[in-house]
């Protein structure tokens, strides 16, 4: 592990034992340090931008409530968080109508991929490809994709193995390569 | 600009995030709201269990207690049933 994660660690530990000695304000740095990338990983998995923020919320109260239960020897504070991210993006998406296929907007006609229009175009066509993943595949994808984590700990959060990890980002690419060639062809 | 750079642009655009302000004062209003009610809770089943197991007479009075309230229950119900 590098020296910044492994300072970033202990701090993070450091910070979770004041807490537990009843140092309630300390809980702040961590919602601080790790606000951006939980909102963001919601966000992207849900495919819902108003909201993440109160998923994220419930996130950083169930950690807070189980702050006792984390046990440093077998994580990272930031995987046993983001574990509980996915456990509550999965309930938040249970409630919500899943979008299928079908739903994707069509095929834009695009002109000119480059230009502003057309760009709109291609990012609201790759967001309805991304939602349209099945959940396990768009996690992994928005966690390696997005967040940079590495395939071992994505495992960790997900709790499977490497393999299935990295078999479920190449599907998810293989998915968005082709909505990529549609557009190119739609482009011709 | 070609497809792959676009690609790049969207999980660039994706990546960025603006959070509402106070988003952090809202969780630790949450958390402190959660502990306010937490200690309100007047029953403690935890503190209730301790007391019990504190010493042998307390449990012993406890279990009498428990089984004389059953025996009584029990014969209601077959009184009841015979009175019929």
């Amino acid at each position: 592990m590098c020296r910044i994660g492994l300072h970033v660690m202990t701090q993070d530990t450091e910070v979770i034992r004041q807490v537990l000695q009843g140092d309630v304000e300390s809980f702040r740095f961590l919602v601080e340090r790790y606000e951006r990338p939980i909102i963001r990983m919601i966000r992207n998995v849900t495919g819902d931008a108003e909201g993440c923020e109160d998923i994220a919320h419930d996130v950083f109260l169930a950690a807070y409530r189980k702050l006792s239960s984390f046990d440093p020897a077998c994580s990272r504070f930031s995987t046993w968080l983001f574990t509980i991210a996915r456990n509550k993006s999965i309930n938040a998406f249970r409630k919500k109508r899943p979008r299928s296929m079908s739903k994707l907007p069509d095929r834009p006609c695009v002109h000119n991929p480059g230009g502003e229009l057309g760009k709109k175009e291609f990012f609201v066509r790759l967001d309805g490809a991304l939602q349209a993943l099945p959940v396990a595949q768009r996690r992994a994808f928005v966690l390696a994709e997005f967040e940079k984590l590495p395939y071992a700990e994505i495992a960790m959060i997900e709790r499977t193995g490497i393999g299935t990890i990295k078999s479920r980002i190449n599907r998810a690419k293989r998915k968005l390569r082709l909505v990529l060639e549609d557009f190119a062809g739609g482009a011709e | 600009m070609n497809s792959d750079e676009m690609l790049a642009l969207w999980r660039e655009e994706r990546t960025e995030l603006e959070i509402s302000q106070g988003f952090a004062d809202g969780v630790m209003s949450r958390i402190i709201e959660h502990g306010r009610r937490k200690s309100k809770v007047p029953f403690d089943l935890y503190l209730l269990i301790e007391v019990i197991s504190s010493s042998r007479a307390v449990t012993a009075a406890v279990m009498a207690l428990g089984a004389a309230a059953g025996i009584t229950r029990g014969a209601i119900v077959v009184l009841s049933f015979l009175a019929f």
